[in-house]
């Protein structure tokens, strides 16, 4: 098929052609009513068209138009217009095949055809339309009629060959000049030219068919008609006329112009030949190599779908399987046979199906889509595929093309995961729920503990107290002594059981971490503390205290604790001295507390925080080695540290942060 | 206040634990408070003596209730005593061994009047005992008691 502009080109030509038959015929006609010569046969010495000839030529020109026309609204998809417009082609050929059939018959069988002139005298010359010229018309009324039609347009364009060949003749007869044999041939200068310019116009007026796709072509017939076509055409006339002007100058004689003539044809033709014949074997190993990386590039295209290790295809907007590759049958289980017949959509079932549908639809108006689905083979195993499809433009046309992926291990891994998953959930909920039963039963204990260890105690010492007022008067000074032991001790480990029980408690009560204003949390228990000594000359100095975040309750209770600690351990000082406050390190706030009192070894540092450990004698600083193992919790529930240095003697200082040194 | 004398007022105390009885026992009537004391060993005890036949709980001026009581514990009792129009007014006091947050907490939503944890030093224990005495005896106005 012809490309668009060479087919509108082509069009252009045959309504050039028409147009200019229409014209001459016209200006001819002009001639014949002003007594122009000129229009009427170009040269005084030629003969003239007679009106009926040039009458033939506007009928034709127009039927070529007309035809030119119906063809173009043809292509325009305009049915009707192209029907009415091939209708009137029609009719006026036929009046043009009319108008040569009668001339003809006349010559044959002496029917009278006495209009030829019209009503023009023609004065001293003949005044009739030639034979050939008859024929001429004969053969292009025939052809216009017939070559808007598809059936017929090759013959038409066998007879238009004729046409242009009845020119021709014409035409060489004017070069050569005619003797009287050749009556038969005589027709006017341009009534010749115009039976070309018909014929030409008639082959142009079929651009999607016969000769002039040859013509146009890029194929080797092509190169060959458009080199030789014009040399048959031009050649012997041309030689013919050199050979015809040597002989009547005289330079040989009858017979050996001619074999001049025959020779210089050979040699023309023979080397056109051989040029030609030589251009379109280069022209035709291009080609066959061409082909030949064509192929190997198929192959390779080839090899390369079938070694895919997923499925591939190929298919149109309608989903008809352009291509697919081994993998695709052995997968489906269909033949090649049956996978041309079936759709996309037939191998998914359920949801897939429209899953499937509307991302081929996406793939069609975006470009590229992808899809997880179950692809379904002919025995209903269905195993999960990853498909792509991406658009791809073949031939003109938008086709979709893709592979798919066999993702069954991928499935099968992640079902494995979320089984994992499931089993760790299932796994730290029993972890989680016999925590909280072992938190529970410790609960259970230290209420046990704090309830019925208290009791017998409280019982020791009320019973110690009645004893001693009931019969304290029997009882030796020794004895009394050894009840006031019983007592004091007992109330100790009264105060233990708190105290363990307080340590205890500190890891199991949730941390209520909020803005706490530290400031005056410390004034007042420093106040209140201060106030339990009244006679001792106490010089508490409270520095800069950021608020921070923390919880309320147990942050008051490392204050008590850190605080009691330092009122305990100075008050063998003539004047108790206790700095409290805070310094930034590294983006964190250490609190601290500063004493003068007794201070410690900080060989023994590391023992300072644990339970029941204590580096004081208890005769010297009462205590039950609690406090600050319950401040060291607190302070690390917190995330923060505690710290302390001290010097025997010279005093002590307790250092705290609230939250981690570098936060995360 | 008619019939408001320390004289006809009557304490019930609820108790099981016998060194504790003695001990409490013995700090009332230091404080010479121990004459209409009536002691029940037991929640169920308590409970018979507060709702059964012929009892006369609007007398009582005060109940001093232990938190762990064989049977029937001592929230129970206080949930009774507090959701029963003939006793709702009736103060309690809980007296026990336990700080446990959640004691207070909801002794406290059962509508205690007060939550006393029993010291082990006996001084204070004693002096707490009297102090409650005193205090829900002579000083604190209760509703007038019916006849």
């Amino acid at each position: 098929m012809a490309s668009p502009i060479p087919y509108v080109r082509s069009l252009m030509i045959a309504g050039f052609g028409g147009s200019l038959a229409v014209a001459a015929g016209v200006a001819v006609w002009i001639g014949w009513v002003t007594g122009n010569t000129t229009l009427r046969q170009v040269r005084a010495d030629w003969v003239s068209m007679v009106p009926m000839t040039a009458t033939a030529f506007v009928l034709s020109g127009a039927a070529l138009l007309a035809i030119t026309v119906a063809m173009s609204q043809r292509r325009e998809g305009e049915p009707v217009a192209a029907h009415f417009w091939r209708r009137t082609a029609m009719v006026l050929a036929l009046f043009v095949v009319v108008i040569g059939v009668r001339r003809l018959l006349y010559y044959w069988q002496g029917w009278p055809s006495p209009i030829d002139m019209l009503g023009f005298d023609p004065g001293d010359r003949p005044g009739r339309m030639a034979p050939l010229t008859a024929l001429g018309f004969s053969f292009a009324g025939v052809a216009l009629g017939v070559t808007a039609r598809r059936r017929f347009y090759q013959s038409a364009q066998w007879l238009a060959a004729l046409v242009i060949f009845i020119g021709w003749i014409g035409l060489t007869r004017y070069a050569y000049g005619g003797d009287s044999t050749g009556v038969f041939f005589r027709m006017a200068m341009h009534t010749a030219v115009l039976f070309a310019v018909l014929g030409i116009g008639i082959f142009y007026a079929r651009p999607d068919g016969g000769f002039i796709v040859i013509w146009n072509g890029d194929t080797a017939g092509g190169v060959l008609v458009r080199r030789l076509f014009p040399a048959a055409l031009v050649v012997p006339v041309a030689v013919g006329w050199l050979r015809l002007e040597g002989q009547r100058a005289g330079w040989y004689g009858t017979e050996t112009g001619l074999t001049i003539f025959a020779m210089s044809n050979v040699l023309i033709f023979a080397a056109l030949a051989w040029h030609t014949g030589s251009q379109l074997h280069l022209e035709d190993i291009r080609r066959r190599e061409a082909e030949q990386t064509v192929r190997v590039e198929k192959d390779f295209s080839h090899a390369v779908i079938d070694s895919l290790p997923g499925v591939f295809y190929l298919y149109d907007r309608n989903g008809k399987f352009l291509r697919w590759n081994k993998n695709f049958e052995q997968v489906t289980g269909y033949g090649a046979a049956e996978i041309a017949a079936m759709h996309p959509l037939d191998f998914f079932t359920g949801e897939d199906k429209a899953l499937i549908a509307s991302r081929i639809g996406e793939v069609f108006a975006t470009g590229a889509s992808e899809a997880e689905a179950d692809f379904v083979s002919r025995d209903g195993t269905r195993t999960p595929y990853f498909f792509t499809g991406m658009t791809i433009l073949l031939d003109g046309q938008t086709c979709l093309v893709g592979v798919g992926i066999d993702i069954t291990a991928r499935k099968r891994a992640e079902g494995k995961v979320q089984e994992l998953n499931t089993q760790l959930e299932q796994r730290v909920a029993d972890r989680t729920a016999q925590l909280e039963a072992a938190n529970k039963e410790l609960e259970a204990f230290s209420y046990s503990v704090s309830h019925d260890l208290r009791a017998p105690l409280r019982a020791v010492d009320g019973f110690s107290q009645a004893l001693g007022e009931d019969y304290g008067g029997q009882l030796p000074e020794e004895g009394r002594h050894y009840l006031a032991t019983i007592r004091s001790e007992t109330q100790r480990m009264g105060q233990l059981i708190d105290d363990l029980l307080t340590f205890s408690r500190l890891s199991r009560t949730s941390l209520d971490r909020l803005p706490t204003d530290i400031d005056g949390l410390v004034r007042s228990l420093t106040k209140s503390m201060a106030a339990e000594f009244p006679g001792r000359a106490l010089d508490i100095r409270i520095g800069e205290l950021p608020p921070c975040e923390a919880d309320m309750a147990l942050l008051k209770q490392v204050w008590i604790n850190l605080l009691s600690n330092a009122l305990k351990y100075t008050r063998r000082r003539e004047r108790t001295v206790i700095e409290i406050g805070s310094r930034a390190e590294a983006g964190v706030t250490v609190y601290y507390v500063k004493d003068n009192g007794a201070g410690f070894d900080m060989r023994y540092a590391d023992k300072l925080f644990g339970v029941f450990q204590r580096l004081h004698r208890a005769e010297d600083y009462e205590g039950t080695g609690v406090g600050l193992a319950i401040v060291q919790r607190i302070i690390h529930r917190h995330g923060g540290r505690v710290w302390a240095e001290s010097t025997v003697d010279q005093g002590a200082t307790f250092y705290f942060t609230l939250k981690p040194d570098h936060p995360v | 206040m008619n019939d408001a004398s320390p004289d006809i007022a009557e304490i019930l105390l609820v108790e099981d634990n016998p060194h504790d009885l003695a001990l409490t026992q013995r700090a009332l009537k230091k404080a010479r408070l121990a004459n209409n004391l009536h002691v029940c060993r037991d929640g169920e005890e308590a409970l018979n003596f507060l709702f059964g036949e012929g009892s006369r709980p609007g007398q009582l001026r005060v109940v001093l209730l232990d938190l762990k009581l064989p049977k029937v514990d001592g929230l129970e009792v206080l949930r009774r005593l507090k959701s029963d129009v003939r006793t709702r007014a009736i103060p309690v006091v809980m007296l026990t061994s336990s700080r446990e947050q959640r004691d207070v907490i909801e002794s406290y939503n059962l509508g205690v009047n007060s939550y006393i944890v029993k010291p082990v030093n006996f001084e204070g224990f004693a002096a707490a005992v009297e102090h409650l005495g005193m205090y829900w005896l002579l000083v604190n106005q209760s509703p007038k008691q019916g006849t």
